[in-house]
């Protein structure tokens, strides 16, 4: 079955800059349907990772496949949300949500999706009239109209306030659940990651270091014992404190394990 | 509320007033500066011969001819050049090179092609013309933000669509920065133009009216070439103001 198939593989993915070696190897398998989160320290090659699988940047050796078909060139399945929203200032927000899309007659659907984000009285606003957080959402709008398979979010909550923050997280995942899209979001903020996520990954010196499972029921509670428990998993692993957690039970007794 | 919109114009007023009085009572001769009174006569009569109407339609049918020459040779190549990476490194060092001769000096070679023709003028004006828009529709191109281009590709937006949505939109700003400086140039060029060869025209009515010491049509002509520039720039403005709405700038 095609649906068994894993929408994206990732193995032994190698990324340089001008001899500055960023993503040294990584091996990721995503699936159909899941909702990974991608954390790590800034500068640690977040962005570069989403944009390899967006297609955006060709990696220096390893294979990428999607949908059992290597990739070359730009990743159709997947949108991209970048972390400085992109809207074109030019454009009203009805018409950046319309970008790219095949003819005028998708009015309905550009309203409906507008709706969902919450932004259907702005429509006729330019971006520079709006919010950061309306920007926002107006590019979430803009990549969810396209209906991809896989939703590549990155940072997209970056510049938000808490409150804001929650309101979107509930978003993201209404949409994510109805939508029933596969989604990987860059962030770097681990309860972001683990209210989210059903698989969250860290990232430390090129590498995956990480991977801890979320098994918690939707909406997530923050104040649920094992949400706090992945989230100072995650944050001591960051931290230094060097623990072997490759599951969800935290190894606390476990010895400072070696990276390498 | 009211004084501030009367105190802008109490100065020129007062000017106006002053040189009406000097000139009437002898302190200023109309051998030097005729008055307002004079001038706005010498207006009502040109007017009804036809020659101020027939005059002032050369004059800007030669800056709006020479101008969409020039700069639509300029925004074509600005284009190109911005676009195409082999385009540019063909014309572009041979375009500043010319850049540097002044438009102007070439006002006696240019008689000595084409007479006192109106090609002359079509040429001189679309020379003057030709590179501010190329330059700054060249430069608006190279500066468009690439990361918006990026995203245009996620959006799978190429070609022709690529550039009316992303490109041009990215470039206007500069493009009709251009333009104003543009209609500037094309209003000087036509005064040295058309005062030093020409048949028709403000500026040969101006050296028409020397010969015959009618100083109240010289000073008509000069304040007609202001008008015309002023009126030109004004329309650039409302061009701006109509198509950079998005821009904060233009938001109030
Ligand atoms: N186009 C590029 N050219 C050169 N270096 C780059 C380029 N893109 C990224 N880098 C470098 O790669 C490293 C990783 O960058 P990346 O943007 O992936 O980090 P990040 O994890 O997303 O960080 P942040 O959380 O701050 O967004 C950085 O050191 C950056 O300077
Ligand atoms: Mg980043």
């Amino acid at each position: 079955m095609a649906t068994k198939q894993p929408i994206l593989e990732l193995s032994t993915i190698r990324k340089e800059f001008d001899g500055n070696e960023v993503l040294k190897s990584i091996d990721l398998q995503v699936n159909r349907g899941e909702f990974i989160a991608v954390v790590g320290k800034s500068g640690c090659g977040k962005s570069t990772l989403l944009r390899i699988m967006a297609g955006l940047e060709a990696p220096n050796s390893g294979t990428l496949v999607v949908n059992g078909k290597e990739l070359k060139g730009r990743n159709d399945l997947a949108k991209i949300m970048f972390q400085d929203g992109r809207l074109l200032p030019w454009k009203k927000v009805y018409d950046n949500v319309a970008l790219g899309l095949k003819k005028e007659a998708q009015k309905e659907q550009i309203d409906k999706v507008l709706t969902q984000v919450g932004l259907a009285d702005r429509a006729s606003s330019w971006p520079s009239e709006l919010s950061g957080g309306q920007k926002q959402r107006v590019a979430l709008a803009r990549a969810l109209i396209h209906e991809p398979e896989l939703l590549l979010l990155d940072e997209p909550l970056g510049a938000l306030d808490a409150l804001t923050r929650l309101e979107m997280h509930e978003l993201i995942e209404e949409l994510w659940s109805e939508k029933q899209l596969t989604a990987i979001l860059v962030t770097h903020d681990v309860e972001e990651a683990v209210a989210l996520a059903n698989r969250v990954i860290l990232i430390e010196e090129g590498k995956i270091v990480l991977e801890v499972p979320v098994r918690l029921p939707y909406p997530r509670h923050r104040d649920h014992p094992l949400f706090t428990k992945l989230v100072s998993q995650i944050l001591n692993k960051i931290m230094g404190h060097k623990r072997r957690g490759i599951s969800t039970e935290v190894a606390s007794a476990s010895l400072p394990a070696m990276e390498s | 509320m009211k004084t501030k919109k009367i105190l802008p114009w109490i100065i020129p007023i007062v000017l106006l007033i002053t040189w009406q009085v000097s000139s009437s009572i002898g302190i200023l001769s109309n051998r030097v500066l005729p008055n307002p009174v004079d001038i706005f006569t010498a207006a009502v009569d040109l007017l009804k011969s036809g020659q101020l109407v027939s005059d002032v339609w050369t004059s800007t049918k030669r800056a709006f001819v020479g101008f969409l020459i020039g700069g639509g040779i300029g925004f074509a190549l600005g284009l190109v050049n911005g676009i195409s990476k082999i385009s540019e490194s063909l014309l572009d060092s041979s375009i500043q090179m010319i850049r540097n001769i002044p438009h102007l000096a070439l006002l006696p070679i240019v008689i000595l092609w084409f007479g006192i023709g109106e090609e002359a003028k079509l040429f001189l004006v679309a020379l003057g013309t030709f590179f501010p828009i190329y330059l700054n529709t060249y430069h608006g191109i190279r500066s468009v933000d690439p990361s918006l281009i990026e995203m245009a590709y996620v959006y799978e937006l190429k070609g022709f669509s690529l550039f009316w949505h992303v490109i041009f939109p990215a470039a206007l700003p500069s493009i009709l920065v251009g333009v104003r400086f543009a209609l500037g140039i094309t209003w000087v060029t036509l005064i040295v133009a058309e005062t030093i060869a020409a048949d028709s025209g403000i500026g040969y009515l101006a050296m028409n009216a020397r010969e015959f010491m009618q100083l109240d049509v010289v000073i008509l002509s000069i304040l007609l070439y202001a008008l015309l520039g002023k009126l030109s720039d004004v329309m650039a403005k409302l061009a701006e103001k109509q198509f950079l709405k998005w821009h904060p700038s233009h938001q109030m």
